[in-house]
This record gives structure tokens, sequence and C-alpha cells, in this order.
């Protein structure tokens, strides 16, 4: 895989370094292997701090919450297929469209992203693990804690019914009565904190531990999307944070943020949510983006054309997702002169959106594609991205989205934006690294049959709803009279969830029977260029047997003769990382990666018993902090093993 | 695939400080996102403003200056201490040494926590009063917790320095800890600011 | 194919029996966008397919393109480049020149955009029309209150979930909402607006064309929120004026003995908790006001045609046809049902 003009500085080098002896690896593998040995069995998975196993687990639930957040989506559409249905009635609807939407947004979508990231991006920038461990597990628990409750509520007849934007003052005290929207403010208390989590593991660990040589233009475009991402999520989410604490006070307090009676106000709930809500859109989209540049330089076996204007694109879309929020509210009182600087702003946000379409196209027409299963999936995101992105300049005029706002229309636009957009290049990613997390290739017949189920069915599903929308059809409503005129469309469109829903079983059959017999996937299968491909199918629980040394932006394609420039000196007695300065990658320091404790699930159980107690007593804050201090002491109490061989406390000199 | 050792690292530090250390990150992560949390909450404080016809509301007297100056005056000192204890950290001087100074600022922290009553008190209003007492309760009771997570975490680090085991990365802990309470003053400065003095000219 | 016909033949029927009352309605395009009745709907129906032709455009182009470099990539032969990861010089100019002529169409196309959309947007933020006709309307979960003020106390009108207009008159709607937040929107008409307690919020509207036209909450408003709709009946000057007219003042009185009857059920019942009906001594004010309710041509906001059977079931069980509604059910006797029937039924 090696060619000759890759590096041609190396033939300045006179002596290059000896290759490290085969039974030196062995040795160090050994080692490794037993001080990154995690405990076994169920108490093993309890207590794992390693990013790997974390991520997996991660991407699983969101997996199992997408399967719950379908089945919801199939019965609205078995409701909606006829008018006057009477196969759920408007308490039930409520709740499942509510639960269908928070699903979506919080248990799959945010979270599934972070995971692939959370999986990825250690290994793609060369290290052992995220930068801290502990509180990446706690993550985890925590929007595991979340998904429970908001399931454990819904099945007991108390799934919140407020929608999954909880408009107040229908979400307050008054007109949502019972414990339904308690449920849904404190689900977000536990999934922005692991979402908060996940950000800041992603953001520390990029910033301080890539391998040496990685320079902030070396970083894989997918490992900018993360951390642009994250930074997203740094700064949007406190917006939901404060928002959702003053809902739960308004509710459970009698705090008057919201109610107008007392100068509260209800405009700013919707402020405050939109704040946060528009620039999650581009926090499910932008990692979808950095998979669609692993997948198209992949299998075109061209380096993406255009790196720093892909780059300046994400930094200028986050950027731009934090100036939009005001479009979701047009048909709120607001001053026609700020309306039209949000329509600007909305309709801009395009641009960066184009000139990366551009970029990929580009990418594909100099290189040499191969019609794999993932990159089927990239092509049916241009299909079908490019759709939701018109339609979405479409509605960022304001007389425009004034008639189509909270109608069809807009359920069909961002379904083809976050689908096209966000779950297309997903499951190209998942056909792509599976190989990577299982050591097993997904089959392709199999996968063929995926992809065209999935790309009619969403089309069948969603393009109806245009129509239905301009034909006055509102969101969010459970039954609608037949002189409507609205059967026929929506038949259509419940056919088309069924072969969505044939699609992903079709996927769960190819998962099933791969992991059981898939073809062995070798190191790299695909001869992909970035460092993840670097290791073996599945990466060891150290990662990599030695730190590598990245020369350019492609280590992979770049490595001459197949062989790796790596890091030695390294200890193999702890989890031992390198610390490397944040523009140019050069070693600073040796890292210790805290190892695996059941700490952080306590914490999550007394923090999280804490969150859900609230619900009931305001007196739970009270007790949960002091149990979760206690947990938390224990957390930042140093352990030393007796076995430590460096003195590494401090002595009078 | 065949590996070439390029670069030996053993004789690296195992910690460092500022930007270079990863914990330093982290903190300044968390402190963007509570930075931002105060943020919205003091536009939430100015936006409920244009609900009301007199700031502070009809029948409400305007929150006492007293106390929450004294408490700003208290905070702000206890940043002297805090960044000497730091200075000694840098300079890996003895654990013992830092302990004494860090104890100091949460004895600052203590008085600041037990002051924070007073000025709920001198608010004049109650949290479920009207929207008014609702947004300026939330920022000084937020405010609270910082301060009791701030003194709580130099506490625990002031205590680890003495009983041990010390790591030297412990000296970076206690540096970063100094960033985190440098932050919970200033945002207190800021939220002083805007309960208590802004409140007398809007 | 049978199945469909006969399907598509039931929906017509039905149809035409629910809706006999509203002689004027279309059966299909009575609540669409694309369906213009007056100036502020057409101005946006001529932005949707300008914008729509647009993208159709745009679409188009760009996945050309990116089917021609798909197709090129495939069927080029291979090279000695085969190896090589990096397009070669002269391809990177040519790409070079590509994306930057696609961002810099994007940016045009996008300025256009605004221009039009702003254009439009602010030809239809102005009332077409001096003299507007003033109406207020409040949301309540889930119907609409109509009030025409007037001058003179005596002369106001209320009534509810219908809306009377003169055809070619600007109307100004005030809005408010009594309880969580509803959005006005007759797509016909025009486009939609918020109700939020707390904020007043002003829309407006001209049907140029008579007409009835549906319009229902567009903001998500707790249980019924799917059947909560309205109707904007447009008719000429005249017949506003005599519509108008014969909402002013207090109901009849009941004319026979069974009338009588049923007024004394309304009054001695439960309904005059919430309903008013002017003249009597009911006064509630939590439902619609009934003063005129038999001219109306819906009850529970839209969900059903104002018949006797159906207001007799709305009486007997309004939970099973519109589940969650305020409504309680009541316990009645036929006799009593028949004379309260036979009492609104006079109510015009």
């Amino acid at each position: 895989m090696a060619h000759s003009q890759a590096l041609p500085m190396r033939d300045d080098v006179p002596e290059p370094p000896p290759l490290i002896p085969v039974d030196t690896e062995n040795d160090v593998r050994a080692k490794l292997s037993a001080s990154w040995k995690e405990n076994s069995g169920f108490y093993g998975w309890l207590t794992s701090t390693n990013h790997k196993s974390i991520a997996k687990r991660y991407v699983v639930t969101a997996i199992i919450f997408l399967i719950l957040g379908g089945i919801e989506a199939a019965m609205m559409r078995a409701q909606l297929s006829r008018p006057e249905n009477r196969f759920i009635g408007p308490d039930l609807y409520n709740q499942i469209f509510t639960m269908h939407g928070s699903t979506m947004m919080f248990l799959f979508a945010v979270p599934v992203m972070e995971a692939v990231g959370l999986y990825l991006v250690p290994l793609m920038i060369g290290t052992r693990n995220v930068a801290f461990p502990r509180l990446n597990a706690l993550g985890y628990w925590m929007y595991l804690g979340g998904g429970v409750l908001l399931y454990a509520a819904f099945f007991m007849n108390t799934g919140p019914d407020a929608g999954w934007f909880s408009y107040v003052p229908l979400a307050g005290p008054q007109y949502s009565p019972g414990k339904r929207v308690d449920i849904w403010a404190q689900m977000i208390t536990f999934t922005e904190i692991a979402a908060l989590i996940g950000a800041v593991e992603i953001v520390t660990t990029v910033f301080k531990l890539r391998a040496p040589g990685m320079s902030l233009n070396r970083i894989p475009l997918f490992v900018w999307a993360q951390v642009i991402t994250s930074f997203m999520i740094i700064f949007a989410l406190p917006a939901i944070v404060v928002s959702s604490t003053m809902l739960a006070t308004d509710r459970l307090i009698d705090t008057h943020f919201f109610n107008p009676a007392e100068g509260g106000d209800a405009l700013l709930w919707q402020h405050l949510f939109w704040f946060f809500g528009h620039p999650e859109v581009y926090i499910i989209f932008l990692p979808a983006l950095g998979m669609v540049s692993s997948v198209v330089e992949t299998f075109t076996q061209r380096r993406i054309f255009g790196y720093p204007a892909m780059l300046l694109s994400m930094v200028s879309t986050a950027f731009l997702g934090f100036g939009l929020w005001v479009h979701h509210m047009f048909a709120t009182p607001l001053p026609q002169l700020g309306q039209s600087f949000f329509t600007a702003a909305s309709s801009a946000i395009s641009i960066p959106s184009g000139v990366q379409i551009f970029c990929w196209i580009a990418t594909i027409w100099s290189g040499r594609p191969r019609f794999t299963t993932s990159f089927m999936f990239v092509i049916g995101f241009f299909l079908l991205f490019i759709i939701g992105g018109l339609t979405g300049v479409m509605i960022a005029s304001v007389p425009y989205d004034l008639q189509v706002h909270d109608t069809f229309f807009i359920v069909a636009h961002f379904h083809y934006v976050l689908i096209g957009g966000a779950v297309f290049p997903l499951w190209a990613g998942f056909y792509l690294w599976f190989p990577k997390l299982t050591g097993r290739i997904l089959s392709e017949r199999l996968g063929k049959w995926n992809f065209w189920l999935f790309f009619i069915g969403m089309n069948v599903t969603f393009f109806p709803m245009h129509v239905l929308g301009l034909m006055g059809m509102p969101r969010r409503i459970y039954t609608y009279p037949p002189e409507m005129g609205w059967g026929s469309l929506n038949m259509l469109s419940s056919i088309g969830a069924v072969l969505i829903a044939t699609s992903a079983l079709v996927f769960v059959i190819n998962v099933l029977r791969s992991l059981r017999g898939g073809s062995p996937a070798g190191d790299n299968p695909w001869n992909a260029p970035t460092l993840e491909w670097a290791t073996s199918s599945p990466p060891p629980g150290y990662n990599f047997l030695f730190i590598p040394v990245v020369e350019g932006r492609d280590p992979l394609w770049d490595a001459p003769h197949d062989e790796l420039s790596v890091v030695t000196g390294l200890r193999t007695d702890r989890h031992e990382g390198l610390v490397t300065s944040i523009m140019d990658a050069i070693p600073e320091h040796r890292y210790e990666f805290k190892k695996e404790t059941i700490l952080p699930l306590l914490l999550a159980v007394f923090g999280g018993g804490t969150i859900v107690i609230a619900i009931f007593t305001p007196w739970g804050v009270t007790i949960g902090a002091i149990l979760s201090f206690v947990i938390l002491a224990a957390w930042f109490w140093p352990t030393i093993s007796p076995d430590h061989d460096t003195p590494v406390v401090w002595r009078e000199p | 695939m065949k590996r070439r050792a390029v670069l030996d690292v053993a004789i690296l530090d195992d910690h460092s400080f500022s930007y270079r250390a990863p914990i330093w990150w982290g903190n300044l992560l968390m402190i963007f996102i509570e930075g931002t949390a105060f943020a919205l909450m003091i536009v939430a404080y100015y936006y409920i403003r244009r609900n009301f016809n007199t700031w502070p509301p009809e029948r409400t007297y305007l929150p006492d200056l007293g106390v929450s100056t004294a408490n700003l005056i208290l905070q702000l000192v206890s940043v002297a201490p805090m960044w000497y204890a730091a200075k000694l950290a840098f300079a890996h001087e003895p654990p013992e040494r830092i302990s004494r100074w860090l104890m100091l600022v949460v004895a600052f922290g203590l008085v600041a926590i037990v002051l924070r009553a007073f000025e709920l008190k001198g608010l004049h209003t109650r949290y479920d009063s009207n929207a008014y007492g609702s947004i300026t309760w939330m920022l000084l009771i937020t405010h609270l917790a910082h301060l009791i997570a701030g003194s709580l975490e130099t506490f625990l680090i002031a205590l680890v320095l003495i009983t041990g085991p010390v790591e030297r990365k412990h000296y970076t802990d206690a540096t970063v800890m100094a960033v985190y309470w440098y932050f919970v003053v200033g945002s207190w400065l800021a939220l002083w600011l805007v309960v208590f003095v802004s409140v007398r000219f809007i | 194919m049978t199945a469909s016909r006969s399907r598509v033949h039931h929906v017509t029927r039905r149809c035409a029996v629910r809706l006999a009352p509203l002689a004027l309605v279309a059966c299909t395009g009575f609540q669409s966008a694309l369906d213009p009745k007056g100036p502020r709907a057409e101005a946006v129906a001529r932005l949707h397919w300008t914008l729509t032709a647009i993208a159709t455009v745009v679409y188009v182009v760009v996945i050309g393109v990116l089917l021609f470099a798909l197709w090129r990539a495939h069927t080029r032969t291979p090279v000695a480049e085969e190896h090589a990861y990096h397009e070669n010089p002269d391809h990177a100019a040519v790409m070079k020149r590509g994306v930057i002529i696609g961002a810099v169409a994007t940016t045009v196309i996008l300025a256009t955009f605004l221009v039009v959309s702003v254009s439009t947007g602010s030809t239809v933020a102005k009332v077409g029309g001096d003299k507007p006709l003033r109406i207020d309307v409040v949301g309540h979960q889930w119907w609409w209150e109509v009030t025409y003020r007037d001058p003179i106390p005596q002369n106001e009108v209320k009534t509810a979930n219908e809306i009377h207009v003169p055809v070619g008159r600007a109307v100004l709607i005030k809005m408010s909402s009594s309880d969580v937040i509803h959005s006005f929107w007759a797509p016909n008409l025009s486009g939609k607006k918020d109700l939020i307690p707390g904020h007043e919020t002003i829309t407006w509207f001209r049907a140029d064309a008579a007409g009835v036209y549906r319009g229902q909450c567009a903001e998500f408003c707790g249980h019924q929120h799917a059947q909560m709709a309205f109707f904007v009946v447009a008719e000429s000057r005249l017949d506003f004026e005599h519509w108008l007219d014969q909402q002013r003042g207090e109901a009849k009185r009941p004319a026979d003995s069974l009338q009588q009857a049923g007024e004394r059920v309304f009054l001695s019942g439960p309904c005059a908790m919430c309903h008013t009906i002017a003249g009597t001594g009911a006064g509630g004010n939590i439902g619609p006001d009934l003063t005129h309710l038999a001219s109306r041509r819906t009850i529970a906001a839209g969900t059903l045609p104002l018949t006797t059977g159906n207001l007799a079931g709305w009486i007997l069980d309004p939970q099973t046809i519109k589940p969650g509604v305020k409504m309680p059910p009541t316990q009645i006797d036929p006799q009593s049902l028949q004379a309260l029937l036979a009492y609104l039924g006079s109510l015009k």
C-alpha cells in the first residue's frame, strides 16, 4: 500500500532508526495486556472505564432507543393512515409524539454521534483512552439513567405529553398537572449532563492527547467535526440547563419564570429553548459531515479536496448555528427587522454546507469510487440532504414560514435534514467502521437491501408530507376529518414507514449474522488512511502497542513501506499516555489515565437518584447532594498502589 | 505492520501546569459551560425586567447593598491566598504549606456561604413572589452552589495535600482549583453588578 | 383498484353528508396554502412557486454534477496514479474552480432569495385596505372566542369558532389566549400568528372571494389540539351586515312550551355554569357563548356539523366525540333532552 513519492524528505534522513524487534513487541504486548486488563464478568462491565467499551454500549443503547423511537413513529403513522382512525386516542398520541421527538433528539441522535466520537476519536488521534476515563463512564450511566427514567414513566402511563419542546404554559404547573412534564425535565437533566461530559472529554482528548506530529492541520476531518460539535454542545446546552431548571422550579416550588400573571414570560422559554434547540440540529449534523468525509475519502481512495475550506465551513456552520434560533419563532410577536436578520442568517448557513458538498463532489470526481454499501449511503445522503437543505432555505423566509410553520411541511423538511443529513451518514459510518468495532465485515448483499429499502421508504414516507403541509395539515394532530382530503397521502406515507421498518429489520439481521459469521476484517480492510486502522480489529484495550508518530494528514497512506513510526518509553505497568502540545502536538509530558472503578456508577446512582427524588420533594436535592459529595471525595482521593515503582510522592529536597 | 521507534519519551515529566495540562482544559471547559449558564440567566433577568413597570417591582424594596458588597469584598480578598497557594504549587513547594493557604480560602468560602443567607434575606422578595423574585433567587442560589462546590473541592485538595499520598499531579490540581475559584469570585462580581447595582439604574 | 375507488367514493359521500351545511365549500382546497383567496396567501403562494422552481433547478444541477462525477470517476481507465491518494495538480485547478463557482452561485442565489423573501414579507405585513374590520379572537382549550367590538356596548357581538367577514374588506384581528399558546391559521387567507398568554398579537387578512374557509390551531395546545378548527365565512357586504345584525342583541325568546321547557332545563342544569345565553340568566364564560348557537355551522370547534342529532350526542357524551374536552357528560332524561334541543335549535 505504500507508494514512493509520499515523503520525499525522508530521503534526507541518512539512517532510519532500526525496526522494533518482534521479541520486544511481544514483550510490550504482554505487559500492556496485563496492565490494561479490566475486571471480568458483570462487575467488570459495571466498572469499565475504557472508552471503547463505554462507547460501544453507548452506541448499542442509542440504537435500542432508535428502535423504540421508530416503533413510536410507526404507531403514529398507523393512527394517521386514515382519517378519523380510532387506533390511538389523543392522550396516548400526545405522549407518543412527545416520546418520539424526545427519544430521537436526546436519547438517540446526540448520544449516538458523541458515542461514535468517543469510540473513534482516541483511535484516530493515536492515544490510549479519553482524557478523563471515569468521567466518561459517568456520562454513559447518566445517559442510561435518563433513558430508563423516561421509558419507565412512559410504560406507567406517565410519559410526557407536552411535546419535545415543552412550550409553556402548556407544560407549566397549571396546564400539565401530574408528573409527566417533570419526568421530561429531569430526563433532560440526565442527558444534558451526559452530553456535556462527552463534549468535555472529546475537546480535552483532542487538544492534549494527539499522537506526536498530528499538528492541527493534520487532524482528520471527522475529529475536527467532533471537536467543533463539542464546542457547540458546551455553549448551547447551558440554555436548556437553565430553562429546564426554571421549568422544574416553576412546577415544583412555585417560581414564576413563565407565569405571565406574575411577570414571567412564555416567550422566555421559547428563546432559551431554541437557543439550545437550533444548535442541537447542527450538533447532530456536524459529526455526520465528519463521517461523510471519512467514507468519501476511504471509498474514493482520495484525500478530501479542500481541507481548509472544509474546516472553515464547519466552523462557520457552528457560529451561524447560534444565530438562527428565532426562525422557530416567526409566528410570535417579534420586530420585523429582527426577523429579516434571522432569515439572512438562516439562509447563509447553506453557503458552508454548499462548499462542503462541492468539495466532496470534487473529491469523488477525481477519485476512484467503490460502490460499497457505505458509499451508497453517502450518495443517499447527497440526494436526501440537499432536498432538506433547499426546503430549509425556503422556510427561512418569514412569509413562507408563516404558512408552513408547524405543518407537515416542516415535518418533511427536518426529516430530510436529520435522516438524510445525519442518519444516512451514520449508517455509512456503521458499514465503514463495523469491521473495526467487531473484526467482522457486514454483508454487502444485505447492506444493499438495507440501503434501497431505507432510501425508497424514506422518500415514500416523507416526500408526501411536503404536500400535506401545504394542503393545510398541521403537526401534532392525532386525527383529521375525511373531508380535508389528506387521507390518501397519509396512507402513502404510512406505507413508506413499513419500508423503513423492513430496512431496519434487514440491518439488525445483517449485524447479527455478521457478528456470528461475517468475513474477518483484518486491520485495514478498506485501505483507509486514518490511525484507527493502524491497530487490530477490534483494537486491544490499550489501542496501540506503541503510540504512533504522525508525519502527514493521511498517516497510513503516507507511511512508507508499510512501516509506522512510533513512540517508545511510556510505562507499561500503568495506564500511561502521552500529552502533546495543542498546536503542533509536540510531546510535553506523560499522563496517567485513571483505572476502572465502580465510583462513576455509584455517583450516577446517587446523583441520578437525587434528580428523580427531586420530582417528588425538594429535600431530595439536599440528601442527594451530600451522598454525591461523599462519592466525589472518594473519586478525587488519590490511590497509589503499593507496587508503584517510581516515587511520585513529594519529598523534602 | 512494522514499527520503527523514532521518539523516546521516557525522560518526560509526568505532570505539567496551565494550558499544558489536560485537567486545566477540562476545568476551563467547565467554566465555559457554567459561565454560559450565568450569562443566559443574566439575559433572562433583563428579559423579565421588560414585563414590569418599575424595577424592582412595586412594593418591593431595593435589594440591600451592604451585605452583598461585604461578600464581594470578602471574596475578592480570598483571591489573594488562592493566588499564593497556586504560586507555591507552581514552584513545587512543600504540600503542607500549600494546604495551609488553601484552608484559609476555605474559611473565606464558608463565611461567604453564611453571608449568602443574609443576602437572600436582603433581597426583600421571595422566589415565589413574582418573576423578579424567581430570577434573583435563581442567580444567588446558583452562585451559592458554586461557592459550596468550590469550597468543598478546595477543602478536599487541602486535605489530600496534608494527609497524602501526594502525587506530583496534585500540584496541578491545586493550580487548576485556583482558576476555578477565580471564576467563582469573578462571576459573583458580575452577579453583584446585575442584581444589586444595576437594579438601581434600570 | 375497486377497493380504492369505492374508498374514494365513500370519502366523497361522507364529505357531502357532513358538509351539507357548508354549501359553498369545495371538497379540497378549503384549508390549503396553495389555493389562495386573499392577498396575503396569494403573495405567499407566488413565493412558493418561485422558490420551488429555483430549488428544483438547483437540485437538478447539483445532483447532475454529482452523478457526472460518479460516472466519470467510475469509467476512467486506471492509470499509473492508481495508488496516489492525491489529485494530480492540473485536476486540482479544475476542482478549485468548480468549488469556487459553486460557492459564488450559492451566494448569488441566496442574495436573490433574500430580496424576494423580504419584499414578499413587507407586502404581506402591510394591511391591505383602509378602515379594516376589527375583530378580537381569544384562544381557549379548545375553541375560539370571537368578538366584534362596537362603540355601543349592546351592539357587541360574541360568537365562537366562526368568523364572518365581508368580501374585499381587510380584517384586523387582535388576538390573545386565555390559557396556553395557540396559533391562528386559515391558510387560504393568510399565514399563521400565535396567541400567547401575556402578549397581544395582531394579524390581518382579506378575503377576495366569497366562500367558507377552514382554519385550525397550528400550535400544539394539549389534548384536543387536533379538533380546534374554525371557519371564516366570507360573504357579500350585505349578507355580512345582515348576519351581524342578527347576531346582535339577546337570544330569541322561546316560542312554544317545548322550547320554554328547554330553556328551563338549560338554566337549571349544569349548562348555565359554563355557557352564556344573553338575555337569560346564563352567564358562564368557560365554554362558548350560545346566544346564537343555531346560526352556526358546526359545534365543538369544527368537530361536528351542527345537526340536532350531533348536538344531542355532544350534550350526552362529549368525551367520546372529543376526549379531554372541558365539557362533562350530561345526565339528562329523554324528555328534557328533547326540550333542550328544541330550545337550542331556536337560538338563531
